[in-house]
């Protein structure tokens, strides 16, 4: 199976939905209000640092407005295109813009238990189990931490999240936990074990990583300081914005984006003044409120497939890399509702030509980590693909003889040219194409029942690359000090 | 009443999915079919006429040929634009290209029963009560039958068919059952009581009719075509091949011979009533490898959609495409996630009529509840197709300064204005999992069958003419 560690989404038909001129005056809105309104960094020595590169700063508010000329700067600094290696070198993946990458999902702090089928908070082990089915599914090229370990000291939770994810795939990790500094400097040592050394981990970082804005237009300490080392380490370190339209961001899906530009455009200034160069990529989970409560709407619909239109050709202007927030579903089960939700995002996030999909496996707003998901999205994106590919050329495939051999009336059930291309024909493996009878027979089932029998067979199954005795006992080593460094400072 | 508004999928931008020099290669190969090997007609009558039209008859086996000059000098002859009437104001259908229209899909043998959910054969009052359903959702533009009346004598089925359609919805109605020249006579004559005799201004009724593939037309439909042509109703011709069964392997071979019998239908209707309006319609699927039944549901399916709906453009007429077709036996998550990429792709490609909601198992078992599931999903299609504009206001600059960083936008003047804009579902879970835990887990299907009861114990359809219904009925007893 090795050949087919990852199987990307081929960008073969992007779909430039938003006009052009709207694409310039969201653009042009955001730059306006990055030197206008600016951002807060809720860190004073960042503040400076960003003050003594050109930014306008605001000591005592600690906001810095951002100079038109300074994110221009930025966005040339920043990487049009890089990989995102892996442990394994046949999972590496590269960003260009000629494919799109699927990530699992990632933090629930529940899970669905695949025995019981019950909602329950999640585990070291969990994620570990989540992380080796997302391993062994090739539509999955990038690893998120599918659910929280809420059962290890919360001071090295992150510590304890990558080793369980480093001992579960040899894809690419994208570490979204660590938003403190000196987690992110045990994370770059933990990565630089398993890679083989410091330069090595500059060389081929098998890490990846992202951390968020605060909306509206708000950035703490932390997660920027963390951004810094790890850009500094040589690792990949995109910005992730999660506005809420209504909530943290204003009601029009235009003015969403304005501010969730800003915020992308801020942040990624920063990254490029303080560590440039880092690759960095546009992360856009834009969604809207729920009127009634006033929380994350679970019923969303053709507004947020707007904002990954939109959020996928400002990435392009601005020759980022993009990755865009795909398959939310307010769904409690894999029901109708998860189905269409994740058939309208998908596909048009697809269409939209983001770089990276973010992300398979999660229901409940983001909040349930489901396996059956997991492997559901990865058929329903198989139809996607065979979809934008589009038609194969040759005469054979016209069939002219074949329809003349025939004639009206005959059929081609037994004609040669059906037994040589009948396998072309997609297969699926969890729609249900039984007889009605035959379904009823077998209890009615649907198609999460087969995705969960999938999942039992795979956690039984497959087994990932597994690291040396050394390098575990070295990680094991750092989790231990950080663990009694903490224990100690507390 | 304030008067009611269609909402169709606009189409702002389409994406051809055959390069160029594919096109080409398939219109090629249809013309070369039906040069070469032709179609079978089974009328002996219609031969004769269609001979003395340019085709070349070979009577021994039904055979017609139809030369490539025919073919063009009678698209040629097809009216550009297509407008459906309606019997209620304000609910035509302006087939220029601009939007998609959803219909009700038709016509299954069976109804997944509101009240049990069990599948049982359907009636005259399913089709009743469906279309009335039907009348009241907004993102319904047009009805085919949804069921077949199986509770009256076959040969008048078409007409109770109507009756019960007419009776229950103002919409514009495309008939399929009406296959044979009788049929199509008294289905012309119960249409011209309902809509004032005015069916050639104002066609309340279009209809279509089916080949049987590979490249065979029974007499019955072609003859209805030309009845219904003469009385001004628009004609259109579908296809429904199953690849590896009824149509070659490969997808473009299923599109060179399904392209071929829909051009068969058009030029001979054109041959035998030039001038008449049509249109191209395809509900192409391939065999499950495993069970040789129909698929219907999978990413050939999706590529027929797309590819079809560029072929009837690139002949500049409408096109009527298969699209919610899901081969799910309830509307569970794969019901959802076929009708969901499939309902993109018709969109994408700017299908004019997508057809249609409501349908499970293939096409063969209705469902009440699926009808509301796909209208929502064909409303946040269009939802997505709309777009969204950005006016200074719209930017909300002058608000995001005035909240700052660190602030939130719920209490502004400008997120109170702007707040009803958001699309809205009727069906999608928003509750807290511990609320829909003590619900006992219900999932969209079971609200939107809450929904449908409500709707069907509401609403009130448009009424006939004074007198109509029992004129209607006196042409039905005429025809028994």
């Amino acid at each position: 199976m090795s050949d087919s560690r990852i199987r990307p989404l081929p960008l073969v038909r992007t779909l430039d939905l938003v006009p052009e001129e709207t694409i310039e005056r969201i653009h042009e809105a955001s730059i306006q209000v990055l030197a206008r309104t600016g951002m807060q960094i809720r860190s004073e020595t960042l503040v400076k640092a960003l003050e003594a590169e050109g930014g306008d700063a605001d000591l005592e508010a600690l906001r810095v407005r951002f100079p038109r000329d300074m994110v221009e700067e930025a966005i040339e600094r920043a990487p049009s295109s890089y990989t995102m290696y892996a442990r394994d070198p046949a999972a590496d993946v590269v960003l260009d813009g000629l494919n799109c990458y699927l990530t699992c999902d990632g933090c629930a702090s529940e899970v669905v238990d695949l025995r019981t089928g019950r909602m329950r908070p999640s585990t070291k082990q969990d994620l570990m189990d989540t992380t080796r089915v997302a391993d062994a599914i090739p539509e999955i090229s990038i690893a998120w931490q599918p659910c929280a370990a809420r059962d290890v000291p919360t001071h090295v939770q992150p510590l304890h999240e990558l080793h369980a994810q480093l001992l579960s795939t040899s894809k690419n990790i994208q570490q979204m936990t660590v938003i403190e500094p000196h987690h992110a400097g045990a994370a770059v040592e933990m990565a630089a074990v398993v890679a083989g050394g410091e330069e090595e981990l500059r060389r081929r970082p098998i890490l990846s990583a992202f951390q968020c804005t605060l909306s509206p237009l708000t950035l703490d300490g932390g997660p920027l300081e963390s951004a810094v080392i790890y850009g500094k380490a040589g690792i990949p370190c995109g910005i992730v914005v999660m506005p809420l339209t209504g909530a943290t961001a204003p009601m029009t899906v235009a003015g969403t984006l304005v501010l969730q530009n800003a915020e992308l455009l801020g942040a990624i200034t920063c990254l490029e003044f303080l560590a440039p160069g880092t690759p960095t990529f546009y992360g856009v989970c834009t969604s809207t409120m729920d009127l009634n409560s006033g929380s994350l709407s679970l019923g969303w619909g053709p507004e947020e497939q707007l904002f990954s239109f939109a959020s996928a050709q400002l990435a392009r202007r601005y020759r980022i890399p993009s990755q865009i927030g795909t398959f939310g579903t307010g769904a409690k089960t894999q029901d109708w509702q998860a189905g269409a939700q994740h058939a309208l995002s998908g596909f048009t996030s697809y269409l939209a030509g983001g770089d990276m999909l973010c992300a398979s496996g999660t229901i409940y707003g983001g909040r349930v980590f489901s396996f059956e998901n997991m492997l559901l999205d990865s058929e329903l994106l198989g139809i996607a693909v065979r979809v934008l590919q589009g038609f194969p050329d040759g005469d054979d495939e016209l069939a002219i003889d074949v329809i003349e051999e025939v004639g009206p009336g005959g059929h081609f059930l037994a004609a040669d040219h059906t037994l040589r291309h009948m396998r072309g024909l997609w297969q699926p493996r969890f729609f249900g194409r039984d007889s009605w009878e035959d379904w009823e027979a077998a209890g009615r089932p649907e198609p999460k029942h087969r995705a969960r029998e999938r999942a039992v067979k795979i956690l039984e199954e497959h087994t990932p690359t597994p690291l040396s005795d050394a390098v575990e006992e070295e990680l094991r080593r750092i989790i231990d000090h950080h663990t009694l460094e903490g224990a100690i400072d507390g | 009443m304030t008067e009611r508004q269609l909402k169709p999928v606009p189409h702002p931008r389409t994406v051809d999915i055959l390069a160029p020099d594919q096109l080409n290669a398939i219109r090629e190969g249809s013309l070369v079919v039906l040069e070469r090997t032709g179609v079978e007609v089974r009328s002996e009558h219609l031969l004769k006429e269609l001979e003395l039209g340019g085709a070349v008859v070979d009577h021994d086996v039904a055979r017609i040929r139809f030369p490539r000059d025919v073919v063009r000098e009678a698209l040629a002859l097809v009216p550009r634009g297509l407008r459906l009437a309606s019997r209620e104001t304000g609910l035509d259908l302006e087939l220029d290209g601009s939007s998609g229209f959803l219909t009700v899909d038709g016509c299954a043998a069976e109804i997944a029963d509101l009240e049990t959910g069990e599948r049982r054969p359907s009636t005259k009052e399913d089709l009743a009560s469906i279309s009335r359903l039907a009348d009241a959702i907004p993102q319904i533009s047009f009805l085919w039958q949804p069921v077949a009346s199986r509770d009256v004598p076959p040969h008048v089925e078409p007409l109770h068919d109507l009756h019960a359609q007419l009776a229950n919805t103002g919409k514009h109605i495309q008939l399929m059952t009406a296959i044979t020249p009788e049929q199509a006579e008294a289905c012309v004559e119960i249409a011209s009581i309902a809509g004032g005799n005015e069916l050639r201004e104002r066609p309340i009724v279009s209809a279509f009719q089916c080949s049987i593939s590979p490249l065979t037309y029974d007499g019955g439909p072609l003859e209805a075509a030309v009845v219904l042509a003469g009385a001004g109703v628009p004609c259109g011709f579908m296809v429904m091949p199953i690849a590896c069964a009824t149509s070659p392997a490969t997808l473009a071979g299923t599109l060179v011979v399904s392209n071929a019998e829909i051009l068969a239908g058009v030029v001979a209707l054109q041959l035998l009533s030039p001038g008449a309006a049509t249109f191209c319609g395809s509900c192409a699927t391939v065999m499950d490898l495993r069970s040789g039944a129909a698929a219907c549901g999978g990413p050939e399916d999706l590529l027929f959609q797309m590819a079809s709906t560029q072929l009837a453009r690139s002949y500049g007429l409408a096109s009527s495409i298969g699209t919610f077709a899901t081969g799910a036996k309830i509307s569970d998550w794969q019901a959802g996630t076929e009708n969901g990429l499939s309902g993109l792709a018709s969109w994408l490609a700017g299908a004019d009529m997508l057809c249609g909601a409501g349908l499970l198992y293939g096409a063969r078992v209705y469902s009440p509840t699926q009808l509301l599931l796909d209208a929502e999903l064909f409303s946040a299609i269009t939802g997505v197709a709309e777009g969204f504009t950005a006016s200074d206001d719209e930017l909300a600059v002058e608000v995001i300064d005035a909240v700052g960083p660190g602030g939130h936008f719920l209490a502004a003047d400008h997120t109170l204005r702007h707040m009803r804009e958001l699309w809205r579902s009727h069906y999608l879970s928003r509750e807290t999992w511990e609320a829909w835990d003590a619900a006992g887990k219900p999932e969209p299907r079971d609200r939107a069958r809450e929904h449908a009861r409500a709707i069907l114990a509401e609403h009130e359809p448009y009424p006939l003419p004074d007198g109509a219904d029992e004129a209607i009925r006196r042409v039905i007893r005429a025809h028994e």
